[in-house]
């Protein structure tokens, strides 16, 4: 187990040199630089210009400013936000806690309704309610995740509130005035975690109701069936804990695109966490924030795909057994 | 001998499916009997994409806003409006209100106008990005698989550098520096999304490339770009066919994202996106006009998404009969 965990881990070095190499290409390869900027403005001197060019190692060869900062990354030194000259680390692990508070929940709610979408579809598989479903999945696979969310700010915080209902708060992470008490910090939570769940579940939904219908086909189903176990005891005894298994995987392989989606949501919501630091970023051209938030999610990816390979040989012996072989 | 086009045109056959039915299109070209006409496939995907209800509709439906798209200059005429125009005095009209027919923005312009020139770009950027990443995608994937090696391992590698960082996230990093026209995005769009498709293609062409027709054509002395492009990624085409179409949604969604987030086509050139971009700031004054252009991303992305799966029952192989 470690020894494969040790080679998955050695496996990674070559694909996070190549991220490196390529967030770095992007950066500085694609026309416009940090200084672009600062030239547009009369304040600043030609000097000046000149001093901040040679302070950021700008006027470096490029091979000898990448080995400088995969120095420093190295080191964990991502260098300094250019808007307000914090370290990019600090920026990055201040607004962490946020986006992991807005995915998990999110992350939750889409499973507490995919899982019993997906596997009623299956046990009922081409019945009306396997059908509906599928009517509903489709339809929630082609919806833009930032509309949906200005739908239900519309809906729940703009309209409720016409109509004297309760209503949600439309954006930020807790009351300005009051500052906030836990039901004031869900309340804001409510929104934006559901508007992030409900883009989730068609994708979540698909998958569950596949692997309980291969599931479902297995011989041991048969052989649980022919020795006379009620249907119930089958399906949701012997066939919804296999059918579950590959989850493990999923929930790992899939977690840079919740946090991908977090993006968007972040800023329809104003919720302040990596998403929402990031697109600001890009308005700025804080370019280290940038960089250092790409490489973020770069090892995010790694991560989940390590957790996923690692989750499934724990669970299911015979994945195992075929790694250790390889 | 047999003439060269005609003993090749059996394995240029795009729907190779299954080793018995190959077999059979082999023996129906040496005129054997011929059991059914040549271009039986093509026509049996269409019967059988007719009889799929849904998928019809959803093909009508996408026509039917790819012309409202082409035709945006007859909807301005019709409209009597331009897309660019500013009616100050008659900012955020209801819909049908003032001869708005879909209502009007924050700026006074025609949504109605305004969604047709945004469907264009909308549209024009997902075709050309589906078409660039086909190209792109089909190449690297099949030099990776025809010529194994170190190729294939640095090209896949680099697919495997890509595949670990979100598109999105990709693209937001390249369009944070460079704001580029649509031809552009479409372009920016398959440099950093290739890597599904080439893997793809990839696997396909490994396992076509030691197929017997393979060999026959290089001992009658055809050189690998020959092999390639006649050869091999025509076989391949029934599975860039479904893939191109189910990819499609996604780069609606794709475009629509980063012009929302300010990245894409910039203003006063509308696309669905930066509408919606434009109308959030008046969520509290007119629900239209948000509604509006996401619906249409929403219908635009269901019914290709419908058509691409009604394409994939019709052409795959393994259904057949």
């Amino acid at each position: 187990m470690i020894g494969f965990i040790v080679r998955r881990l050695l496996q990674m070095v070559p694909l996070l040199l190549g991220v490196t190499f390529l967030t770095f290409a992007i950066v500085n390869f694609v026309p416009g630089s940090p200084v672009s900027t600062m030239q547009l403005n009369p304040k600043a001197r030609p000097e000046d210009i000149e001093r901040i060019t040679q302070n950021l190692g700008l006027d470096k060869p490029w091979y000898e400013r990448y080995l400088n900062w995969l120095g420093d990354l190295l080191r964990g030194d991502m260098g300094l936000s250019l808007t307000n000259y914090t370290p990019v680390t600090d920026r990055i692990l201040g607004v962490l806690p946020n986006t992991l508070l807005l995915t998990c929940t999110s992350l939750a709610l889409a499973l507490l309704i995919a899982v019993p979408l997906g596997v009623i579809s299956a046990v009922k598989h081409n019945s009306w309610f396997d059908q509906i479903a599928t009517v509903i999945v489709t339809a929630l696979a082609a919806i833009p995740s930032f509309w949906m969310g200005l739908l239900l700010i519309i809906l729940f915080a703009v309209k409720f509130k016409d109509w004297g209902l309760p209503y949600l708060p439309a954006s930020g992470m807790q009351d300005m005035r009051s500052a906030g008490g836990i039901a004031d910090r869900i309340e804001h939570l409510i929104l934006p975690a559901s508007a992030l769940a409900i883009v989730q579940i068609a994708g979540w939904t698909r998958f569950i109701r596949a692997s309980m219908l291969e599931t479902i086909g297995q011989d041991y189903i048969r052989t649980a069936q022919a020795k006379g176990l009620p249907a119930r005891a089958v399906m949701y005894g012997h066939a919804f804990r296999n059918a579950l298994l590959p989850l493990v995987t999923l929930v790992g392989l899939a977690l840079p695109e919740v946090f991908g989606g977090a993006y968007l949501i972040e800023q329809i919501f104003a919720w302040n966490g990596l998403g929402r630091l990031t697109l600001n970023a890009t308005q700025s051209n804080d370019y280290t924030l940038i960089m250092g938030a790409t490489l973020f999610f770069a090892f995010l990816t790694m991560f989940g795909n390590l957790l996923a390979d690692i989750l499934y040989s724990i669970a299911d012996p015979r994945i195992s057994a075929g790694r250790a072989r390889r | 001998m047999i003439p060269e086009d005609k003993a090749l045109s059996a394995t240029t056959d795009p729907f190779v499916g299954d080793k018995a039915e190959q077999d059979s299109v082999l023996i129906d070209y040496e005129g054997l009997g011929r059991s059914r006409p040549i271009e039986s496939n093509w026509h049996r995907a269409w019967r059988r994409f007719k009889a799929n209800r849904v998928a019809l509709i959803a093909l009508l439906v996408t026509i039917a806003i790819v012309l409202f798209a082409i035709l945006a200059p007859v909807v301005s005429y019709i409209t009597g409006y331009t897309y660019y125009e500013n009616h100050l005095g008659e900012k955020l009209a209801a819909p049908g209100q003032d001869g708005y027919i879909l209502g009007s923005d924050g700026n006074g312009r025609d949504v109605l106008t305004r969604l047709a020139y945004g469907g264009r770009v909308s549209l024009l950027v997902a075709g050309l990005a589906v078409i660039s990443l086909l190209l792109l995608g089909g190449l690297i994937g099949s030099v990776a698989g025809y010529f194994g090696g170190w190729v294939d391992t640095l090209l896949m590698r680099a697919a495997d550098v890509l595949l670990s960082i979100p598109t999105l996230v990709l693209l937001i990093l390249v369009s944070s520096f460079y704001r580029p026209d649509p031809w552009e995005l479409a372009v920016l769009i398959a440099l950093v999304s290739w890597a599904g498709i080439s893997r793809l293609v990839r696997g396909e062409v490994i396992s076509l490339k030691h197929r017997e027709f393979v060999d026959a054509s290089r001992v009658i002395g055809a050189s690998n770009s020959r092999i390639i492009l006649r050869h091999l990624l025509p076989n391949v085409v029934p599975i860039l066919i479904v893939w191109a179409s189910l990819a499609v949604p996604s780069l609606i969604l794709t475009e629509a994202t980063l012009s929302y987030l300010g990245l894409g086509v910039q203003a006063p050139q509308p696309s669905w996106g930066n509408m919606l971009q434009e109308a959030k700031q008046f969520v509290r004054q007119s629900w239209s006009f948000v509604f509006i252009p996401g619906l249409m991303i929403f219908i635009t992305s269901l019914c290709t998404y419908l058509v691409g799966l009604g394409l994939r029952d019709a052409l795959d192989p393994r259904l057949n009969n």
